[in-house]
């Protein structure tokens, strides 16, 4: 058996480095942003000697539209078959230049970002990559013809892209305020070939002004509302004649339900540049978006190596995988953190008419946070591959507050705060209640959920039960999705079970805190008081990180304190990846790994096992 | 025959109108806005995102060109008070409450100005000075505020006057007593005159008045016919109508239903006829031994298994058939996802190679595609036959010296063959359903699971045509059955 060769180390800011035997879960914390998983010491003879990766999605992408869409994998291709100005590293966890030479050069009022543009970026026409481009990319986003309404919001600060009269490379952003996000919006766009897209100029007659323009539908030419119908069209996001990008991968086929097949160009501006990131390599010569929907037929693709890597593992299905001795000889894998945490918001406001006055008192919130049987939903539904989240904020993200203690189960403690709040059972029927308004109120709550989410069903039942022990009825109501996210949006209930998916980027807590949030935005719970309003403006203007640190921590505090939330815990991704491949990278952002970077093992000095 | 066929056809017209009306009430009886799912801004995905006036400006938008706002039916029954079209700037939880306070009011006019008053109040609200420059207010000017903008927006869902009337005396004693409530007191002021003009002395009489209203433009109109003429299509802006095959678009792809349709429909056909082929090729040869020797061996052995085929679940039998046949584990003789290889088949493939990549990928959802069938089919075939071979025209056969292969394959078959090809009507809607189960076992890149997306993702035009179409299809397998009767037995003419 010939040993390892490939040891590359890998030079980062933050990283860990795991033993390919070590199969143990990483957790997240504020030391390492990564996993850089050993190359394997042999290659066995069963292992596919083709250098292509295929990888596991239960669903397609919506489209592939340059701007019109939401789902992630949408996004996760376009990591291979497009650029950005800059990016997010999900290796540093921080957004680095990608078509930007450089981070763009700030002025002293923070107001105007100065970009230029790497000279030998290309077009796959050999065309250069310019500031035009740029400057096209984000008018047509912000256009409000544009249908991309999920993005269209990070560009409410962007006011005008200037270009260089002197450097077709060089655009300046002027941004309507200072902002934390001025510069990591830019990870939502990619760049788009004007002289591709926009071949007769059309755009160049709407000045960003104009977009501002309410009615701009009316305003508009015929021309610019003719060109902007045709951009939205589904073609632009379906036809592969039509997909064009400046990055090292395209799209040679895609059957929906089937597979999504993306190939390595021939000739790209990037291959033989010295210094490029893991994240901007192309090492496969072909990557396969493969669907498999159903978890036995998942679990058999596995066994029989037909998918390379998979971050859409069920926790049942990995855990029957990690008894499979030949699985565990073909793979690395991995329970990994991730930035999406689950929670169950309550009505801080209700209006005591069509929602009772249950959640507007403290004690009652806290109670809720004691009755919850979190860690009993851990262990039972996810098997203990799951965290507890104290706080809204990831706690790999810079300024997580570790000073809260989880919340921990205590029926005791809860019936205690509930009588202190005047919920007794004086009618002697197991349910709590309380005189408001001269009225006799029940301490019966609806329990708002998506009736689609996994394993909802025994959470829903486990709350419930436990509740009933204090003397609290939970009416379960299970809905679809949208008819959920309009009640919750418009405040009409008691209590739903949620979730978010965040990022590690640096956070505008505007939109799920800030009190203007109420009435329109996500702040559905209804939290907020005059401290947490001046943390959040201020915030959204400070910068630097480390004036950040403190006042982070001290709005978590006060969520903490206000228990808007009752956080329930964040589901470990599982993370696989066949060892035929050398340069595995885990990470903790999305998507979890780096397919591109994935090297096959065949080099000189590897030997194969007869 | 083409008179016989036209005449089905006239038939047809009455149930395909009543399918599309079901199909078009479906749709927009379903959850949510349609505005939502088309802007993409459901929380499906759980993102953080605002809602910024670039997108209400494009909701607008979209309201007025799905035709929201109009009328649902060509007719509508209702009383004098109500309006004949809506504020298209209304959401449908906004509209119904609209409705309701015209009813209290009995006055549309006044309803209209009520429900001004308060968007510009709500409008107050916005504009109203950053809190943060109000100075030291804090915590109950804040969370003041943040309740009133709150109590506006859910005065605009609300149609029951008396929490109408509770709210507004709740929100003139917040803004009364609150000198910071003060640059919105005008805005107050203005909605509780305009309430209270509606309401004071109400003209309730007009709820009573019946009125039957023609709108030829309406909602279901524009969703069938488009919105140009209605007979030749010219003219049409964003709808051409479900009649000239414009099913919509598809919220999540973007792309017209019927190409989305056209890209999956292959499959899902493709085991579809090759299952009920085979379910035809093995259990009519079962049920015509089976009636031949009735209460034998072989018709109760086979009644047997059939039925112990029959009652084991697709899903169960699929799982079984994977975990046994793709597994490594065990034996793998088939591929355990999809119907070809994960690269594809290579480029140049002559039919044959074609065939050799792809049959491997087919045995097993061919297996569970066909297995139920045949307890079905040939008990059917059996029935049949049976009372075939009991007619005088067998016997006469059997008395002539023909051998049993001839009287059953040659005389009696023929008039077995009714109730057969009532089964076969079935094929056609079938494939356009697919098999949601087994396409998602198997991977199969079918209709089923074409479904079973859109239902996921709330896509609702995809939906409604999936089951309009299937309606459709289900009466043209009805018509060639109808045919095909006619073309078996001579006893059913075409001019009946």
């Amino acid at each position: 058996m010939a040993m390892l060769l490939l040891l590359s180390m890998q030079a980062c800011k933050r990283g860990g480095r795991v033993s390919g035997n070590d199969n143990s879960h990483l957790r997240i914390d504020s030391t390492i942003t990564f996993l850089r998983i050993d190359d394997a010491d042999s290659i066995l003879p069963d292992w596919s000697k083709e250098n292509v990766v295929v990888n596991h999605i239960p669903g397609p992408p919506d489209n592939l539209h340059p701007t019109n869409g939401r789902l992630a994998t949408r996004s996760w291709i376009f990591m291979f078959t497009q650029k950005y100005l800059m990016r997010l590293d999900p290796m540093q966890m921080e957004v680095v230049p990608d078509l930007a030479a450089a981070p763009p050069v700030i002025s002293a009022n923070g107001l105007e970002y100065t970009y230029t543009i790497r000279k030998e970026a290309r077009w796959d026409d050999g065309s250069p990559v310019t500031a035009a481009d740029v400057a096209f990319s984000l008018k047509i986003a912000k256009c409000p013809l544009t249908n991309n309404p999920t993005t269209k919001s990070y560009l409410e600060n962007l006011i005008d892209v200037r270009l260089s009269a002197d450097n077709p490379l060089v655009c300046t952003m002027v941004m309507k305020e200072k902002y934390v996000q001025n510069i990591s919006f830019l990870s939502s766009f990619i760049i788009l070939q004007k002289a591709y897209h926009d071949p007769q100029g059309i755009m160049d007659a709407v000045a960003f002004s104009a977009l501002e323009d309410p009615d701009f539908a009316s305003h508009a030419g015929a021309d610019v509302v003719a060109y902007i119908t045709d951009f939205n069209d589904g073609k632009w996001g379906n036809d592969l004649e039509l997909l064009n990008g400046a990055g090292p991968y395209k799209v040679t086929s895609w059957e929906r339900g089937a597979s999504l097949v993306l190939e390595k160009k021939a000739a790209h501006w990037s291959y033989g540049l010295a210094g490029l990131s893991p994240q901007e390599q192309a090492l496969p010569d072909k990557i396969i978006f493969k669907e498999v929907k159903d978890d036995n037929a998942t679990i058999l693709e596995l066994k029989a190596q037909e998918i390379d890597a998979s971050v859409w593992l069920s926790t049942q299905s990995m855990q029957t995988l990690e008894q499979d001795p030949n699985f565990v000889t073909n793979y690395n894998y991995r329970y990994i953190d991730n930035f999406s945490f689950n929670y169950l918001g309550v009505n801080m406001r209700p209006d005591g008419l069509t929602h009772e006055l249950f959640f507007n008192e403290k004690q009652v919130r806290h109670a809720m946070t004691k009755l919850i049987p979190i860690e009993q939903i851990i262990r039972v539904i996810y098997n203990d591959k799951a965290d507890r989240w104290v706080s809204f904020h990831a706690p790999a993200k810079p300024g997580y507050n570790d000073s809260l203690a989880p919340y921990s189960s205590d029926l005791n403690g809860a019936i205690a705060l509930l009588e202190a709040a005047g919920w007794t059972d004086t009618d002697g029927d197991n349910i709590r209640d309380k005189v408001i308004n001269g009225r006799k109120v029940p301490f019966s709550f609806e329990l708002m959920y998506s009736s689609s989410g996994a394993f909802i069903d025994q959470m829903v039942e486990m709350i419930k039960e436990a509740c009933y022990q204090a003397g609290v009825e939970v009416r379960l109501a299970p809905m679809e999705l949208p008819v959920l996210a309009q009640k919750v949006g418009t405040h009409d209930f008691d209590a739903y079970l949620g979730a978010w998916a965040t990022n590690s980027l640096p956070d505008d807590f505007t939109q799920l805190w800030h009190t203007s949030s109420y009435a329109e935005g996500s702040n559905y719970c209804g939290f907020g008081n005059a401290v947490s309003d001046s943390l959040i403006d201020l915030l959204r203007t400070t910068i630097d990180t480390k004036e950040r640190i403190p006042m982070i921590r001290e709005l978590q505090a006060i969520v903490y304190e206000e228990a808007p939330y009752v956080m329930l815990f964040s589901a470990n991704r599982k993370n696989v990846i066949h060892k035929r491949f050398g340069n595995q990278i885990m990470t903790f952002e999305r998507p979890g790994n780096l397919l591109n970077y994935l090297l096959l093992l065949q080099g000189e000095g590897m030997q194969e096992i007869q | 025959m083409g008179r016989y066929i036209l005449k089905r056809i006239l038939y047809f017209i009455p149930t395909l109108v009543l399918i599309s009306l079901l199909a078009f009430i479906i749709s927009i009886q379903a959850p949510g806005d349609p505005v939502d799912r088309l802007l993409n801004t459901s929380s499906a995905t759980g993102e953080m995102l605002v809602e910024s006036e670039l997108v209400q400006q494009q909701r607008m938008q979209l309201r007025e060109r799905l035709g929201l706002h109009l009328p649902v039916f060509y007719v509508s029954f209702s009383s004098l008070s109500q309006p004949a079209t809506l504020p298209p700037a209304l959401r449908p939880d906004e509209q119904q409450a609209f409705r309701r306070i015209v009813h209290t009011m009995g006055n549309n006019a006044l309803a209209g100005d009520y429900y001004k008053s308060l968007q510009h109040l709500y409008q107050l609200h916005q504009d109203y000075p950053a809190t943060s420059e109000v100075g030291s207010s804090g915590d109950s000017l804040r969370s003041g505020l943040q309740y009133s903008a709150a109590s506006v927006k859910a005065l605009l869902q609300e149609g029951n006057a008396q929490r109408v009337q509770d709210k507004l005396q709740e929100l003139q004693n917040l803004y009364t007593y609150n000198i910071y409530f003060k640059p919105l007191q005008d805005g107050m002021e203005e909605v509780v005159q305009s309430w209270q003009k509606g309401t004071t002395n109400p003209s309730l009489w007009r709820n009573y008045i019946p009125v039957i209203r023609w709108h030829g433009d309406n909602q279901y109109h524009r969703w069938l016919l488009g919105d140009g003429n209605w007979l030749t299509g010219k003219g049409s802006t964003y709808q051409k109508g479900w009649i000239r095959g414009d099913m919509g678009t598809s919220y999540t792809t973007q792309l017209p239903v019927r190409s989305v349709i056209a890209s999956r429909i292959g499959w899902s056909l493709f085991f579809t006829f090759s299952s009920v082929l085979l379910a035809y090729l093995i259990s009519v040869p079962i049920g015509m031994k089976a009636a031949a020797a009735r209460n034998s061996f072989f018709d109760r052995s086979s009644s047997v298994l059939l039925f112990l085929l029959y009652s084991m679940p697709a899903f169960w039998v699929a799982t079984l058939l994977l975990m046994n046949f793709a597994n490594p584990d065990v034996i793998r003789l088939f591929p355990s996802s999809g119907v070809a290889p994960t690269g594809g088949i290579p480029e140049g493939s002559s039919w044959w190679e074609w065939l050799r990549i792809t049959l491997p990928y087919l045995v097993l959802p061919t297996i569970c595609y066909t297995y139920a069938q045949l307890a079905f089919l040939s008990r059917i075939t059996r029935v049949a036959a049976l009372e075939v071979l009991q007619q005088d025209y067998i016997r006469t056969a059997r008395a002539k010296g023909l051998s049993e292969g001839k009287v059953l394959y040659r005389h009696a078959f023929r008039n077995a063959l009714l109730p057969v090809i009532t089964v076969f009507a079935n094929v056609f809607p079938a494939a356009i359903g697919g098999s949601v189960i087994l396409e998602t076992i198997f991977t199969i890149p079918g209709m089923g699971r074409a479904i079973i997306e859109a239902i996921y993702q709330e896509d609702y035009p995809m939906i409604v045509s999936v089951f309009t179409l299937t309606g459709v299809l289900t009466l043209c397998g009805y018509l060639l059955a109808d045919i095909l009767y006619a073309m078996t037995d001579p006893r059913i003419s075409w001019k009946k």
